[in-house]
């Protein structure tokens, strides 16, 4: 899950190397934090979260296969 | 900069449907009426035809299949290799790998193709044990890994090449429910007189419903709401 929130998002931002996702695991729950370089944080957000929105939907769709619970966060 | 040419009963329906393919308010646009319509010979009503050119960039998030309506683009060059951040790859080489990465990551039994890449798009079409988690809830996750893709391209090359992304002809099924679904609401509208407002719908599955009824005499749609509000309305025409 890491590698696949690792791989969308240096696809998205300029600055790949900056790109550090952090897993926070819960009882219930795994959280993924998502730290990018400060001129990159709105091309992970997007115009009003759309991208944010988008990777939380591919995230948890591939949580499925687990079953768990994921929360996808953009750090700052 | 941005044009489309549209073809509905009515001039005014035609421009909202540029509007809707275009996604800027109908004031932002500049249109020429290439047929006004109106009565043809033998009853037969003729249908009007607008171009309409906005100062926008085509968004990915506007992705459409290519389909009934005439969506006339400035045509694009085909996708070649060597282009800015593809490192030698061509776009369709690129969306390929980056699908493949992605499901690698993601665990999921699934094999991505290139079905097409032809008039600047690209469309990968993914089959496999696990195609229903990739499609999601109403094709939700599909949109969504589609929608970063094109983000993506878009950073890599200039060449605003739309990448599609289909599970198994989803995309196709997906239209001809929507197509009777639109069909079954303006039986009603017909019925009862009243109007019918649907739910939100994304900027393509919208046009798929004013498509569907264009040719519909007795009822005209269109489209009210901002943003993920948006929504298609149909009315019976008195």
């Amino acid at each position: 899950m890491k590698d696949l929130i690792e791989i969308l998002v240096k696809a998205l931002v300029d600055h790949p190397d900056n790109v550090d996702i952090r897993e926070v695991s819960e009882s219930d729950s795994v959280t993924y934090e998502i730290r990018v370089a400060e001129d990159d944080m709105g091309k992970v957000i997007g115009k009003g979260g759309k991208i944010a929105n988008a990777l939380r939907t591919v995230a948890k769709a591939a949580a499925m296969k687990d079953r768990t619970r994921v929360y996808v966060e953009i750090v700052q | 900069m941005r044009t489309v040419e549209t073809t509905a009963k009515t001039i005014e329906e035609a421009k909202q449907l540029a509007a809707e393919e275009l996604g800027v308010p109908l004031e932002e646009i500049e249109f020429e009426i290439l047929d006004e319509g109106g009565k043809g010979f033998l009853g037969r009503g003729r249908s009007a035809r607008v171009k309409a050119t906005a100062d926008v960039e085509p968004r990915p998030e506007d992705e459409q299949q290519p389909s009934v309506t005439e969506v006339g683009e400035e045509a694009q060059p085909a996708a070649g290799r060597g282009v800015d951040g593809l490192s030698g790859q061509t776009e369709a080489e690129w969306a390929l790998s980056m699908v493949e990465k992605a499901i690698g990551a993601a665990g999921l039994d699934l094999t991505p193709r290139i079905a097409s890449e032809s008039g600047g798009e690209i469309i990968v079409e993914i089959s496999g044990p696990d195609v229903a988690i990739l499609i999601g809830k109403h094709g939700q996750t599909l949109d969504a890994l589609q929608y970063l893709l094109g983000v993506a391209l878009h950073r890599v090359s200039d060449r605003r090449t739309r990448v599609t992304l289909d599970a198994e002809g989803y995309r196709d099924r997906h239209a001809q429910m929507l197509t009777v679904k639109a069909q079954e609401y303006a039986r009603r509208v017909k019925q009862t007189g009243e109007e019918a407002v649907l739910d939100p719908q994304s900027p393509r599955d919208r046009r798929i419903m004013h498509v569907a009824l264009a040719d519909d005499t007795d009822i005209y749609t269109y489209s009210e709401g901002d943003g993920s509000d948006r929504h298609v309305v149909i009315s019976p025409r008195k």
